[in-house]
């Protein structure tokens, strides 16, 4: 608990800026000097209370203490320093004489920061206490969100309007939802390509012994390789790719494969009548072979499908602007009702929620395909002619989205490939044994046994890939794919904290959501046999 | 990653490395006889050959630098003499090694060697800049801009190495301190709330990181740098707690059996079998840094990142390969040269047979 | 019902696993492999249900050539146990067990009545053990529910392999006794691989010697005790050979049917008689009903003047050996009470025989002066 007596040390830190215009830099304001109002001297006499709790030695009582004062503290923090910072404005005139005074805002600091953080801690060691005392779950679930939601609902209702990032979001709210949409369609549109491309190579490696490292060091290479840099590599070709008509790539696209398919065809013919080296040869010239066509395949689709869903999600004033609330408005109460469902006991009420849940995901999923199958329909009748059609035309081009897909496409390919093929070499040669002794063909036991087994592994790659996609997916806004990064670039050229931030807090909340989500999604199709990793 | 292939030729073996030197050799001395014609308006219509000469990297402390106190200063030196005879004395050096340790399996100078000479070779190919201005007017043939003006490569990729050097010290040695720290019986009590702390920072941007400093701190280069060692600071304590949890507890038990103290137990149990998690932790910071040192540019710090957003602001595609391309080369050549060390100061015991 | 006909198992290396092997399994019988590893006894078991290929020779099941059979359908008709038990860790023992009904496509409710009827055969409360997971279990039981996977569908043929080699030595009896006992019930006919001959003593009908791919010997425990067919054979059963076939013999079969008997009313002489005709050392007395009471020994019955003072009156269970109890459990008796001659009751009791220390002498060396005869 010593930890908490350095965070508060702190305090002694400015605590607010008072900043005269957007882009003026302010001045800061210690706690002690925001004038004798004696409320801010609450937040003191917390730091002292929860040192004294501190040396306490009951847990359960303790816990529940500082569980207390850490979401007091973080409430208190925001709150007062609100109440402070609208002291402030109205006295601005008198604090900045003779600055030019524009919409002046309150810039939350040092000390401000570091209240919250002093908060989580002494509500973080409370919450160990009382997980040391056994405490109900819920009753810790409680404990441990209390604070946010009482923030959360001041800051829904407005009462925390006064700082400068919440002035930020309100003039900027409609282009933010578009934004985090954009920033959504790309980190998703790779998430699952990779997801297909990345378990699929994970299964290669898992099935050649010989392929494996190969197939490990590629994409551990394409790791270490700067995102700022494979953005800029991958410009040239694509925008190359970009300037060719749509039918030679298709032409092009056809011829590929066709001479794929032949080789995959002569090599499954053939292959028994090799020796091992002509063999091995063989088999790298038709992967090669085969791997030329796949690669352009998936890059038209996910450039083709991003760009036409993106017609939907993005369009403003149009029919499809609805889609997104009712789309995200279906998809909130579906996962509602079925996790509602798991803590009913058997009923009819149960079945009515848990099916209706999954309905309400199968809709789902069906208005999206419908969406996307709107969208490119719509794409496509701008073009006047199929021949004047160019694979720019059809979202291919060396700035934009499609670099931003495809590079994060690769990005999320190693944690991917390495955890499928490690979940799935870890799976115990007795369990595939036995399930092979009792007459289970390959599919089944891959289904059944191997799958089952891997997937919390698999799924924690996928939730490594995903965080890493949403920071990385930041810097795509660099080649003009948008997304969050747009606000943070723009917050570099204005150096203004608040835009920075508004781009990337919705980054930090949107990484920390998907990895729950997927956190989630792996505990309810994990069977409970096997221990959470 | 490297593995020891040999071909076989009569009775004794030539190691490939060898065979690719020499290849590498000949191919440069060749090459040094031509001279093609320079495109860059900054060579006026002159010709070079494109066969580097051999190019010294420099490190030392902070003199005058760019912008203000930076710590170290990377530099490169043009030492005049063509890289082709260096390679013919590393294939020679290769051919020599082989044959003093075919006997037995060397793992000290071999693969530190190779690491050096490899790096080398690299940095060579930085500093001859005609071979760049070849390389991007072949790729875009039309462009009239083709180098980023008044800088050349091999300053850029020193002012990327200034600082991912600093940023790296400064990190694995606060990463480790704080890993040990956390892990030790007195402290473990934040061990929780430290590694709650570290899967949090994962999920901030890189980009947001980087920005976020500038408004604060500044433009330059010290932004950059609190940046990098706040975001690199991760895998280097999350590898430093996951390897020290990893010791069996049966070992460190064993160890205080035998009468050995808190820190003989670290020093000689504890850091030795966690080393090959906590070297892969500080590999993964450094490359990671390499990446976000590149984002360094919006900061204004330097770097390979400059000519990367120069060139797209201004949408010049030749600058942006100018950045691009050694940047990526950059961060894979590191991360092999830093897989080597990792390999060398691994215990024999725990090393990995491959 | 299984018949090895030359079957030879051969590695692309020219490693011969399995080298001309032939034998045949008789249906109901337990037939145990046993031999030092890399003897070819699991490769053999496992050529059986087509987890590893014959290189030559051929099969039978049930009279097919094995591989006229798609490998998965002849799988899931024979019951297949190993070691690591291998149970599916995301699966309930309900769905563990019922896998393979699951994959001939048996309707739920006849699964759902045979995972119960296999739980409650192998010891598992199915209503307690039902929805649990494997790793809820101790070893114990989880090789009793991998037993009861192997029954699954009910299959004709069972291979096992050291079933319950993982397991500690005294659940490990517990589990073979109930094993057999279980056999009793079902009858199958079963390859039974293992490495510790006690084991295969007492599990196996018959055992296969294996070594280097070939059979050494292949015959009833019994035999191989008594006659090992060579010294590898006489090595592999080890030194206390003769101790390990008394525990084969049944008392019943050695005893001496005509025990030194006088009954509880008769006169003192009448033991005396007795002792001295047949040169003992002490008698048994009996009652009415032929149960015995306790002995008289030679001194107290010169010593004393009546019967009833004579003898030493004890209940038969601290003296007497059962007659289903094996010739090692006599011994055994006879050391620990330094006896020379045990009497042999039956289940309530009454006096059916008696064995003697020297009858046991005369058994053991008469197996080894016939085993010497086969192999010198």
């Amino acid at each position: 608990m010593g930890g908490i007596i350095a965070s508060f040390g702190f305090f002694f830190l400015p605590l607010l800026e008072l900043k005269p215009n957007r882009l003026a830099s302010g001045i800061p304001f210690e706690l002690l000097q925001l004038g004798g109002d004696t409320r801010y001297i609450i937040l003191f006499l917390l730091t002292f209370i929860v040192l004294a709790v501190a040396l306490n030695r009951t847990t359960e009582t303790r816990g529940w203490t500082l569980v207390a004062l850490g979401n007091t503290m973080m409430f208190l923090t925001l709150f007062l320093g609100a109440l402070a910072g609208a002291n402030l404005i109205g006295n601005a005139e008198t604090l900045l004489e003779g600055v030019n005074l524009r919409n002046p805002r309150i810039l939350p600091s040092a000390g401000l920061i570091l209240g919250l953080v002093g908060g989580y801690v002494t509500l973080f060691g409370g919450l160990s206490d009382l997980r040391k005392a056994k405490t109900p779950r819920v009753a810790l679930i409680v404990a441990a969100w209390s604070g946010l939601a009482l923030i959360l609902i001041f800051l829904l209702t407005g009462q925390f309007d006064i700082y400068s990032v919440m002035v930020e979001f309100r003039a900027r709210g409609e282009l933010l939802g578009n934004r985090i949409v954009e920033h959504i369609m790309f980190v998703g549109v790779a998430l699952i390509i990779g997801f297909v491309l990345g378990v699929g190579l994970g299964l290669w490696s898992f099935r050649d012994e010989r392929m494996a490292p190969i197939i490990l060091y590629v994409v551990g290479i394409i790791q270490t390789i700067p995102s700022l840099a494979l953005f800029g590599v991958l410009l040239v070709p694509l925008a190359r790719l970009g300037d060719r008509s749509a039918s030679s790539i298709f032409l092009f696209l056809l011829v590929t494969a066709v001479i794929a398919a032949l080789a995959i065809f002569l090599y499954r013919r053939f292959v028994q009548s090799f020796g091992p080296r002509l063999r091995q040869a063989f088999l790298i010239v038709t992967a090669l072979l085969s791997a030329v066509p796949l690669a352009l395949f998936v890059v038209l689709l996910s450039s083709f499908v991003f760009r036409s869903s993106f017609v939907v999600f993005t369009a403003d004033g149009t029919v499809f602007a609805s889609f997104r609330t009712l789309l995200s408005a279906m998809l909130l109460v579906s996962i509602a009702l079925w996790l509602i469902s798991r803590y009913l006991k058997k009923g009819l009420l149960k079945r009515i929620m848990r099916y209706g849940g999954l309905g309400g995901l199968a809709l789902f999923g069906l208005t999206l395909l419908l969406a996307v199958g709107i969208g490119s329909s719509q794409f496509l009748s701008r073009v006047d002619s199929f021949a004047a059609l160019t694979v720019r035309d059809l979202g291919v081009s060396g700035i934009g989205t499609a670099p931003a897909v495809i590079a994060l496409t690769l990005y999320s390919l190693l944690p991917m490939v390495r955890n499928t093929y490690a979940g799935l070499v870890n799976v115990d040669p007795a369990i595939t044994d036995a399930g092979r002794g009792m007459g289970m063909t390959p599919s089944q036991r891959f289904f059944q046994i191997e799958l089952p087994i891997a997937f919390p592994v698999i799924m924690a790659g996928v939730r490594n890939a995903a965080v890493s996609l949403v920071g990385i997916g930041a810097i795509a806004s660099v080649i003009g794919a948008g997304g969050l990064g747009d606000f943070i670039l723009s917050g570099i050229d204005n150096a203004s904290i608040d835009q920075i931030l508004l781009g990337a807090i919705p980054a930090v909340i949107l990484a920390t959501l998907l990895d729950a989500g997927l956190r989630g999604l792996e505990q309810i199709f994990t069977s409970p046999g096997i221990k959470q990793v | 990653m490297t593995e020891e292939v040999t071909v076989t030729q009569g009775r004794r073996q030539v190691p490939v490395i060898s065979l690719i030197w020499l290849g590498l050799a000949v191919l440069l001395l060749v090459l040094s006889f031509f001279s093609v014609p320079l495109k860059d308006a900054r060579f006026a219509g002159e010709s070079a050959s494109l066969a580097p000469n051999f190019w010294l990297p420099t490190l030392a402390p902070d003199t005058n630098s760019r912008d203000g106190m930076t710590l170290i200063s990377v530099g490169a030196i043009d030492t005049g003499i063509p890289f082709w005879i260096l390679a013919f004395v590393f294939a020679g050096l290769e051919l020599w090694l082989a044959r003093i340790f075919a006997q037995r399996d060397e793992k000290l100078i071999r693969p530190l060697f190779r690491a050096a000479t490899v790096f080398l070779a690299f940095w060579s190919f930085f500093g001859h800049l005609p071979l760049w201005d070849a390389l991007l007017s072949t790729i875009f043939p039309r462009s009239p801009q083709i180098l980023y003006p008044r800088t050349t490569v091999i300053e850029l990729t020193a002012q990327h190495l200034e600082l991912v050097i600093v940023s790296s010290v400064i990190t694995i040695g606060i990463g480790l301190a704080l890993g040990i720290m956390v892990t030790r019986a007195q402290f473990r009590e934040f061990l929780p709330l430290v590694s709650d702390f570290v899967n949090a920072g994962q999920t901030v941007p890189t980009l947001g990181i980087v920005a976020i400093m500038v408004p604060i701190i500044g433009l330059g280069f010290w932004p950059a740098i609190v940046a990098l060692i706040l975001y690199g600071m991760l895998p280097v304590v999350r590898n430093a707690i996951a390897g020290l949890e990893a010791v069996d507890p049966f070992v460190i038990d064993s160890a205080r059996g035998m009468g050995m103290t808190p820190s003989q137990i670290l020093w000689q149990i504890e850091l030795p079998n966690a080393s090959r998690i906590i070297l892969a932790g500080i590999r993964t910071s450094v490359v990671i840094n390499i990446g976000t040192a590149a984002l360094g540019a919006y900061a204004g710090s330097g770097g390979l990142g400059v000519p990367i957003a120069g060139g797209l602001s201004q949408t010049i595609f030749p600058f942006v390969l100018l950045g691009a391309l050694p940047a990526a080369l950059l961060a894979i050549l590191i991360d092999y040269v830093l897989e080597r060390i990792e390999f060398v100061l691994t215990p024999k015991g725990l090393q990995i047979e491959k | 019902m299984i018949t090895f006909e030359n079957v030879v198992k051969q590695y692309p290396n020219g490693f011969r696993a399995v080298d001309g092997l032939s034998l045949e399994v008789a249906p109901g019988e337990i037939c145990v492999f046993i031999g030092p590893s890399g003897c070819g006894k699991t490769t053999t078991m496992r050529m059986v249900n087509r987890l590893i290929s014959v290189s030559s020779g051929r099969i039978l099941v049930e009279g097919r050539d094995n591989r006229d059979i798609p490998a998965e359908e002849l799988r899931r008709k024979i019951g297949y146990a190993i070691q690591q038990i291998g149970l599916f860790p995301h699966m309930t023992i309900y769905e563990n067990v019922a896998v393979v009904p699951h994959l001939l496509g048996w309707e739920e409710s006849r699964i759902r009545s045979q995972v119960d009827r296999l739980l409650e055969l192998v010891g598992l409360d199915p209503d307690e053990q039902r929805d649990k997971y494997p790793r809820q279990l101790s070893g114990g039981q989880q090789q009793r529910v991998g037993v009861a996977r192997a029954l699954g569908a009910d299959p004709p043929i069972m291979l096992m392999d050291e079933p319950f080699g993982a397991i500690d030595p005294i659940t490990r009896e517990v589990l073979q006794d109930e094993f057999l006992q279980i056999q009793k019930e079902i009858s199958k006919t079963i390859i039974f691989v293992t490495h510790d001959i006690d084991e295969a003593i007492k599990m196996g009908d018959r055992i296969a010697i294996l070594r280097e791919g070939r059979i050494v010997q292949f015959d009833t425990p019994d035999t191989i005790l008594a006659h090992p067919k060579n010294n590898f054979v006489r090595d592999f059963v080890g030194a206390d050979r003769a101790l390990k076939r008394l525990g084969l013999v049944r008392i019943n079969e050695v005893m001496d049917t005509d025990p030194p008997m006088v009954a509880y009313e008769a006169k003192i002489e009448e033991a005396r008689n007795i002792i001295q005709k047949r040169k003992l050392r002490s008698a048994f007395v009996v009652d009415r009903d032929g149960r015995l009471r306790g002995w008289v020994d030679k001194e107290a019955a010169e010593r004393e003047t009546s019967l009833t003072e004579a003898m030493a009156e004890v209940p038969y269970s601290d003296i007497a050996v059962r007659q289903n109890a094996t010739v090692r459990d006599a011994l055994s008796a006879m050391v620990t009470r330094s006896f020379r001659i045990t009497p042999v009751v039956d289940s309530k009791g009454k006096l059916v025989g008696s064995i003697s220390l020297r009858s046991l002498q005369e058994l053991v060396e008469r197996d080894d002066s016939e085993a010497s005869e086969v192999s010198p």
